[in-house]
């Protein structure tokens, strides 16, 4: 059964709570401990010194306070006698008897009693869970309340929740990289900051703060037993103060052994000591947690860490600290238990200041190649692009793929060479368990290339009847797409009967083959499955349409032949041919085992996979569908319709109509709450999806120059060219004639949307709903001085043709995109400013 | 339907219904591991007028379904949550307040100490650095000059733009 003094072991919230007061409070919080140091709310009694303790006295009356004041003054026995309420009264009636300025002082010592700083009180994971509940705003301006206020406010793991509760999402694998970094070596990471001067100079500050709080920490154990505090009995029925004389007696005489101990361990664990001038009964050390701040009677001035005055009496050597140099800008790591830590408070400043850019079309602009570097270009218009944080792919209709430095912005090594036809898709993974790059072209062939290297692995040359318009790979398949109206999935490893992606299903491989029907490595369940598979013959094609390709022979596709007993699968043999568009297939995009695909016919169809059936088919587009994303829940899609729109996978519903651009929209990319969308209009919008779920058209940047065929309208007029904008980049340009613009779209018109193009001829264009973005608001207030624009590193060059955008990609901080153009653009939000950069590799996805 | 006893920490008796007692996982868990007792169990870190305050919120809560077992990432958000009832109860002086939340913490009361903290967070919500001050006694150890630096280094939180309109749109077709 529990006593006195059994400690009660903390009962955490939560396990985050528990470690991000961990890095609080460093050992206290995982070691069991009363729930009150002594007693918390008497502010500043608890432990003394050689002083007697501070007791408000029921039997003799006596109000030790008084000693305070160096009078002997007792309150009446009688008075002492009396119940509350009425003691209330007594004191009430005295009091209007002081002249107002005595009440003033009076309120001002009682204040302390009534409203407590509980920062300084609570444990230090309680303080955390009540900060966890405040918004971004309410956590800065609490940050300003004091210093221990501001760094329990900059807790990392506050800002962490703060960050996931905005739906950012960040690159896991770089925050692992770097918490492991941190953990593991922490000496690399420490000299890596040195190459930079001003962060080396920060580190050094740092260090010298914990010093500085450690000594601090130290030096308050030693004099808190000088605290002259107020409102010493503020509960007259709690004994708690008696209960702490009693309960370690001992804490007077041992004092300064104690100090000594505690110097070293808080030299020893310098992070741990970062927060403790907050400090809290750690069981260890009694009468520890009783050095609340009182507030109103610590010495205004230097000894700001120390909450008590420092008391004369140790043979420790005193220091008077100078003002602590707390770190005002949040940095990328902080001290953390026993080591250093990621600061989500940095990442979530710069987060948000980056998705401001991204509100206030603040940028700026780069192109590859390198404007010193032209010959490194390709010599023709650039159909795809492809880009990871270290690498741009690129493959243009100059028959090559090129590899680009995503940093120096070169082209690494020489382009890659081999197809016969314009370059219309590619995709590449350059991890080392992948290396690899795949592309597809015009003259119906798909090469699969190692990334590294830039060899080629393997070819398929008649991949399609025609143009391969579009790729997508994952670890286990290959899906290709053409103008020849077929999806074609290839595996990427070599399969055995055994092998559980061995495709059963596929009606291609073995049709009526009753030998695979009753293979023995097939699983009973697809045996019978399969059956009846086959026995509908319209299942594999949802819309019932007969593709020509679908009985026919498949030739020199990689493809065994019809019927064929089941046998070992090489790699890129296709596995499954899915028919039912009738037209060019031109986008597919791949998600697990399911493949949503965009057509010339206007439709969308999703399909499986493993089955090679059509699940589901989109209507919306009233005219050919030019691109396409899917991530498993939504479909977004881009059209010659000139909208784009939105469509709930599941219900097929469709959710969202975007229009805007002014003609075909030929590439997108989406995130939850953003979409990007590049158009022959030449521009690229972004949209931004509203609290309501409504998406509005946000900004619109243009990929060439000024173009007489798109006046601004009238209501524009007034509003002026916006900093950072792409244009500010492009002024001193003279207009392309237009002739010359209608000459060189003729002959640059991608063939990858021949398909689209033709089927939307054929189409009615009949009225359908549009929604146009509300009458425009003023432009808002520009934020002063500290986001100045930043102009791009080099002018956007004013092509010699139009700029049809072909492909886009988007991620928190880049567009990327290329088209009819030779060069490819770049808008990045981060405008140049260092702190989010330094933050945005660590983000991901454009919000 | 058992009673069981509690003594305070300022040695007061207090007699409680024993399904509203185990509402505090440290006294359920205290309860199954020695079975049936007859004297009071102590609560050495509560006082009587705190643990009568704890009981009395039991005993309105008893009823309530057990917690989740972590669904606190979500609640924890929204610290304007508070059932009303909630609220009243915790009209109380914040010496009060606090030693309610550190009762529940020590007796381990998940929901109680979540409406604790949730009380305190609204009392931070919406206030100026100053009011927060005020609100808790907090003395302002920063000086002038670094005050105001800090004040424009938060202003990166400042520039906020109404959501549900477009911001600005430089280029239109």
């Amino acid at each position: 059964m529990a006593s006195n003094s059994t400690p009660s072991p903390l009962h955490l919230s939560t396990q985050e709570l528990k470690n991000a007061a961990a890095g609080v409070v460093s050992e206290q919080a995982s070691l069991p401990r009363p729930l009150r140091s002594s007693q918390s709310f008497r502010l500043d009694e608890g432990y003394s010194g050689e002083e007697t303790p501070i007791v408000y006295d029921e039997t003799s009356g006596q109000d030790l306070r008084a000693v305070r004041e160096g009078v002997d003054f007792k309150i009446p026995l009688w008075m002492a006698g009396l119940n509350d309420a009425l003691r209330e009264e007594y004191a009430y009636k005295l009091i209007r008897t002081l002249p107002t300025s005595r009440i003033a002082s009076l309120v001002d010592r009682l204040v302390p009693i009534l409203y407590l700083d509980f920062v300084q009180m609570l444990p230090p994971e309680l303080s955390l869970q009540i900060l966890s509940y405040l918004p971004v705003r309410s956590l800065l301006n609490a940050s300003l309340a004091s210093r221990t206020w501001r760094r329990f406010a900059l807790e990392p793991r506050l800002w962490k929740d703060l960050y996931e509760v905005q739906g950012w999402r960040c690159n896991d694998s770089e925050v692992l990289g770097l918490e492991n970094q941190l953990r593991e070596e922490p000496e690399d990471y420490m000299r890596q900051q040195t190459d930079v001067k001003r962060k080396a100079e920060d580190q050094k500050d740092e260090e010298k703060d914990l010093r500085d709080i450690a000594r601090r920490n130290s030096e308050r154990f030693r004099t808190s037993a000088e605290r002259s505090g107020v409102g010493t009995s503020s509960g007259s029925n709690s004994p708690v103060a008696m209960d702490t004389a009693h309960e370690w007696p001992s804490q007077t005489t041992t004092s300064t052994e104690v100090d000594m101990n505690n110097i070293t361990q808080s030299t020893e664990g310098l992070d741990m000591s970062f927060y403790s001038n907050v400090s809290h009964n750690s069981g260890l050390r009694p009468g520890r947690g009783a050095s609340f701040t009182s507030g109103p009677t610590v010495p205004e001035g230097e000894e700001i860490f120390s909450t008590c005055p420092a008391a004369p009496t140790t043979s420790i050597p005193q220091t008077t600290y100078q003002e602590l140099p707390l770190p005002v800008e949040p940095t990328l790591t902080v001290p953390g238990y026993g080591s250093l830590r990621i600061n989500w408070a940095f990442l979530f400043k710069h987060r948000k200041r980056l998705e401001d850019n991204w509100l206030h079309n603040r940028y700026s602009t780069f192109q590859i190649p390198h404007p010193d570097f032209p010959a490194e270009g390709h010599a023709e218009c650039i159909y795809t692009i492809q880009y990871s944080p270290n690498y741009l792919v690129s493959g243009s209709r100059d028959r090559t793929v090129r590899v680009w430095d995503m940093k120096t912005r070169r082209l690494r090594d020489k382009p890659l060479e081999g197809h016969g036809g314009s370059v219309l898709c590619l995709q590449f993974d350059e991890s080392p368990d992948e290396d690899i790059l795949i592309t597809g072209s015009s003259d119906d062939s798909v090469i699969i290339w190692r990334f590294s290297t830039g060899e080629k692995i393997r070819t398929i040359k008649k991949a399609h009847q025609e143009s391969v318009l579009n790729l997508k790979f994952s670890k286990k398949w290959l899906v290709t797409c053409s103008k020849d109206k077929l999806i074609k999935v290839w595996n990427r490893q070599q399969l055995e009967t055994t092998d559980q992606d061995y495709p059963w299903h596929s009606k291609l491989l073995f049709g009526n083959s009753q030998a695979a029907r009753s293979h023995p490595h097939r699983p009973p369940s697809q045996r019978a499955q399969a059956a009846r598979v086959v026995q509908d013959p319209a299942a594999g094609s949802g819309s019932g349409l007969r593709n020509p390709y679908a009985s026919g022979g498949f030739v020199g596709a990689g493809a065994p032949p019809k019927g064929a007993l089941p046998k070992t699968l090489p790699p890129y043999t296709t596995v499954q041919v899915l028919t039912g568009h009738a037209a060019a297939v031109n986008a597919i995009q791949l998600y697990g085992d399911q493949i949503a695909s965009a057509s010339g016919d206007r439709l969308i169809k999703l399909w499986n996979l493993r089955t090679g059936t059509c699940e589901k088919t989109y209507v919306g587009h009233t005219k050919g569908i030019a691109c396409i994303q899917f991530d498993g829940h939504t479909i977004v899609s881009g059209s010659s319709d000139q909208t784009i729109r939105v469509f709930d996978g599941g219900t097929q519903a469709e959710i969202a109509t975007l229009a805007g651009h002014g003609a075909l929209v030929r590439t997108v990319q989406a995130t939850e709450n953003r979409i990007v969308s590049g158009s022959y209009d030449e521009t690229v919008r972004i949209w931004r999806k509203d609290t309501d779920g409504q998406w509005t058209d946000s900004h619109v940047l243009r990929h060439g120059g000024p173009d007489s065929r798109h006046p601004r309208p009238a209501h524009l007029g007034m509003h002026p060219v916006m900093p950072g904008n792409l244009q500010q980049g492009t002024i001193p340009q003279t207009p392309i004639p237009q002739a010359a613009i209608q000459m060189h779209q003729v002959h640059t018109i991608g063939p990858a949307l021949a398909g689209a193009m033709a089927a939307a001829q054929l189409l009615p264009n009949h009225q359908h709903h549009i929604h146009h973005p509300p009458q425009l608001p003023p432009p808002p207030p520009q934020p002063q001085a500290q986001q100045q624009q930043v102009p791009p590193a080099h002018p956007i060059p004013t092509a010699s043709g139009t700029h049809r955008v072909f492909k886009l990609q988007f991620d928190a901080r880049w567009i990327i995109c290329c088209s009819q153009d030779s060069k490819i653009i770049g808008w990045d939000y981060a405008a140049g400013d260092p702190g989010i950069i330094e933050a945005s590799r660590f983000f991901e996805g454009g919000n | 339907m058992s009673e069981i006893k509690l003594l305070s920490s300022d040695q007061a008796t207090i007699t409680v219904e024993k399904s509203v007692a185990e509402r505090s996982i440290l006294i359920k868990n205290m309860l199954e591991d020695v079975g049936e007792v007859t004297e009071a169990i102590p609560i050495p870190n509560v006082n009587e007028n705190v643990l009568k305050k704890v009981i009395e919120w039991c005993e309105h809560h008893k009823g309530d379904p057990p917690a989740q077992a972590d669904d606190d990432s979500d609640s924890r958000k929204k610290s304007s949550d508070i059932d009303e009832w909630d609220q009243k109860f915790m009209q109380v002086d914040q010496e009060m307040l606090f030693e309610i939340i550190l009762a529940a913490n020590y007796l381990d009361i998940k929901p109680l100490l979540d409406v604790g903290c949730k009380t305190v967070a609204n009392m931070i919500k919406g206030k100026s650095p100053e009011e927060i001050r005020k609100t808790f006694n907090i003395q302002n150890d920063f000086t002038p000059d670094e005050e105001e630096q800090i004040r424009r280094e938060n202003e990166w939180a400042e520039e906020s733009v109404p959501r549900s309109q477009p911001l600005d749109i430089d280029e239109a077709c």
